[in-house]
């Protein structure tokens, strides 16, 4: 027999009501109009879809035993709220802020470890990781409320000075 | 012929190219094999990362990325029992045994110079078959597109996850996606909602980095405490008597692995343990019993999974329809180059396959160096904790969303895609086919149209056409096969563990 978990039953039925909505939707795109109609294969995948998830639940009806494991344990929901914030505050605080302080607080409540452990990996992390994508891959990354850009040029003005200076 | 020659060793003479190789196949390896990262994971970041370089620099660092990560899941399969990447999942099973007794560094060597083979025997199925295969692709009419689109569709639904259903919802689930935005023939809205921001459709990257990389760093937190024992690794050079009697046995296994990677949607993994299975069958005295240390089943999934690298890239280059997750993502990065994979591909720039098949030789005797090198710092690197693993993995997927159009609505796709797929890989949903599904939604899409207008609009038309031409006939029949031999194998079993717990029921009595 199989095992259902918590929540699967659920779930089955959220997918199997986002069928029917897609659907719906699709058949508004231009309806029985034809064959080749813009709408023609997303219906045609859409009813597929619905077809497999009605299936799907039926089959959850089914499964007798049933498993008590967690599916959302504490620690992915307040995971995930960190991760969302993160994203909230990226492009206001700018990479630099928004990463370290997402590192600090994350590896602090994941790893568990000493404080000096999760400083030390956050800063190591974030210098490389802005060596890697921000110089090397070149890769464009929200400034946010620290100068980036302006720091960068003065740098690269100061290297340049620097070798001009010499023999 | 000499051209193709030149730009087969294009990988081999440019310093940036030959240093983006061994990166690439040195950092792949660790990818592959920590668990957590995986190789489609890492390649999906790297798409928006590489945007703004050269095609080359970028197909060489994601080759080498491929070729390093598939070998990579076989050295923590063998050391931990925890294989990095799931086509190592059949190298546990005597891989870790052999690791038990003591024979760690034997089974990671023996392992290293299968996976070299294998990776040898998929490339040469690639420069030999490539060529062909596009010529003949050239007779593809736009009905056998479509079948074979759905043929990698339903493949991938049935071979991973708990049910046929649950691959098929995932599949179109996927194509559904991939129509969001302005229909490409007639610019109507499709799914838009009245937003004008969806009218370019979602990301396919967002899409991906949220499904194999965010929804995988959440479902690595339920296994937060999980420590990593420490194996002793030495002797890792296996003997030539012993590699030269392997070998037959790798040959065949190799083959399989290089078809299973040509059929568009499987790769590695299922390779790998169709390889084990067929191992099992074939051997008649291995040294040791299968699940105990056997070196056949060691060399079998090694072998095949990766002369699969090679044969995903045949349909890829040819027809443009992914061999596998990782070629479905790379797909994405040639289009985003500006190259159009298929046949055309061969025709205007050929000169893509002969440097892919000479990038992929080099990064295959990477594999081979960096294999059989540095072994113990590779232990303390892989036993890096998952509470730090997990935030750089969340931190650098967003940085790659981001990174795709500077728009922090890609950022929170990706979020909601990574939710989705953590759910649907607690409850057994497979989320490759929905990968399959973004990327040939519009090639299934658009053949479709084009199908059945060149037969007026009649679904009796493109049926009685598809019977009249062989290769429309043989494809369709594939498609039809394999729901009808997945049911049919799961009846078999159903009805097999109902007749043992009736025989136990009447042992008991």
């Amino acid at each position: 027999m199989r095992t259902r978990r918590r929540g699967e039953r659920v779930f089955g039925l959220f997918l199997l009501a986002l069928a029917l909505g897609l659907l719906a939707h699709a058949y508004g795109i231009s309806g029985f109009s034809g064959l080749s109609s813009p709408g023609a294969f997303p219906m045609a995948v859409a009813a597929v879809m619905t077809i497999a998830a009605t299936v799907i639940v039926v089959g959850n009806a089914r499964a007798a035993e049933f498993s008590a494991a967690a599916v959302l344990p504490p620690v992915v929901t307040v995971f995930f709220l960190m991760v969302l914030a993160f994203a909230f505050v990226l492009d206001a605080f700018g990479f630099i802020i928004a990463a370290t302080c997402f590192l600090l607080v994350a590896i602090g409540y994941l790893d568990r470890h000493s404080v000096l452990r999760t400083v030390a990996t956050t800063l190591t992390a974030i210098v490389v990781i802005y060596i890697i994508f921000r110089l090397i891959f070149r890769v464009i990354l929200p400034e946010g409320v620290l100068p980036e850009r302006a720091w960068l040029a003065a740098a690269g003005d100061w290297l340049r000075a620097m070798f001009a200076g010499g023999p | 012929m000499s051209d193709g020659f030149s730009y087969f060793l294009m990988a081999w003479s440019d310093p940036s190219l030959l240093a983006l190789t061994a990166v690439g196949t040195f950092t792949g390896i660790y990818i592959g094999a920590i668990p957590g990262l995986s190789v489609t994971m890492a390649v999906s970041i790297l798409i928006s990362f590489t945007f703004a370089w050269d095609v080359n620099e970028a197909l060489a660092l994601m080759a080498g990325i491929f070729m390093g990560g598939v070998y990579g899941g076989s050295r923590t399969a063998i050391l931990l029992n925890i294989p990095g990447a799931p086509a190592a999942i059949a190298t546990a099973f005597d891989g870790y045994p052999l690791a038990k007794r003591g024979e760690a560094g034997t089974a990671i060597g023996l392992s290293t110079v299968m996976s070299v083979i294998g990776g040898f025997v998929g490339i040469a199925v690639l420069a030999l078959a490539a060529p062909t295969l596009s010529e003949f692709a050239l007779r593809f009419q736009p009905r056998d597109y479509l079948l074979i689109a759905l043929l990698g569709i339903l493949l991938v639904g049935a071979l991973s996850g708990t049910s046929l259903a649950k691959g098929v919802l995932a599949g179109a689930l996927g194509l559904l996606i991939g129509t969001v935005g302005l229909d490409p023939l007639t610019a109507e809205e499709r799914f838009t909602f009245g937003f004008v921001d969806l009218w370019a459709g979602i990301s396919p990257i967002a899409v991906m980095i949220g499904v194999f990389g965010v929804a995988e760093a959440f479902i690595q937190l339920h296994d937060l405490d999980k420590k990593a024992i420490r194996q002793r690794v030495d002797r890792i050079l296996p003997p030539w008597k012993q590699v030269r009697r392997m070998l037959p046995l790798s040959l065949q296994t190799s083959s399989i692995g290089v078809v299973i990677g040509a059929l568009p949607g499987v790769g590695g993994d299922i390779a790998a343990m169709l390889a084990y299975d067929h191992a099992r069958r074939v051997t008649r005295k291995p040294e040791r019993p299968f699940g105990q240390g056997a070196y056949e089943g060691l060399v079998a999934p090694e072998s095949a999974n990766n002369a699969a690298v090679g044969g995903a890239y045949v349909p890829m280059l040819t027809l443009g329809i992914p061999g596998d997750a990782v070629t479905a993502v790379i797909i994405g990065a040639l289009f985003i180059h500006g190259l159009k994979p298929g046949p055309l591909l061969m025709i205007e720039t050929p000169h893509i396959l002969w440097f892919t098949v000479g990038n992929l030789c080099l990064a295959n005797i990477f594999v081979l160096i960096f294999g059989l090198t540095g072994i113990r710092i590779f232990a303390r690197v892989v036993a890096c904790p998952k509470g730090i693993l997990i935030p750089l993995i969340v931190l650098m997927s967003v940085v790659g969303a981001y990174a795709i159009n500077n728009a922090l609505s890609d950022v929170y796709w990706m979020l909601a895609f990574g939710v989705l797929g953590y759910f649907m890989k607690l409850y057994g949903y497979p989320v490759g086919p929905i990968i399959l599904g973004v990327i040939l939604s519009r090639l299934m899409d658009e053949n479709w149209r084009r199908a059945i207008i060149s037969e007026q609009e009649s679904l009796g038309g493109l049926l009685s056409g598809i019977v009249q031409s062989p290769l429309s006939l043989v494809l369709a029949g594939a498609v039809l096969a394999v729901p009808i031999g997945n049911l049919w194998m799961r009846s078999r079993s159903a009805n097999r563990s109902a007749e043992s717990k009736t025989k136990n029921e009447k042992g008991n009595a």
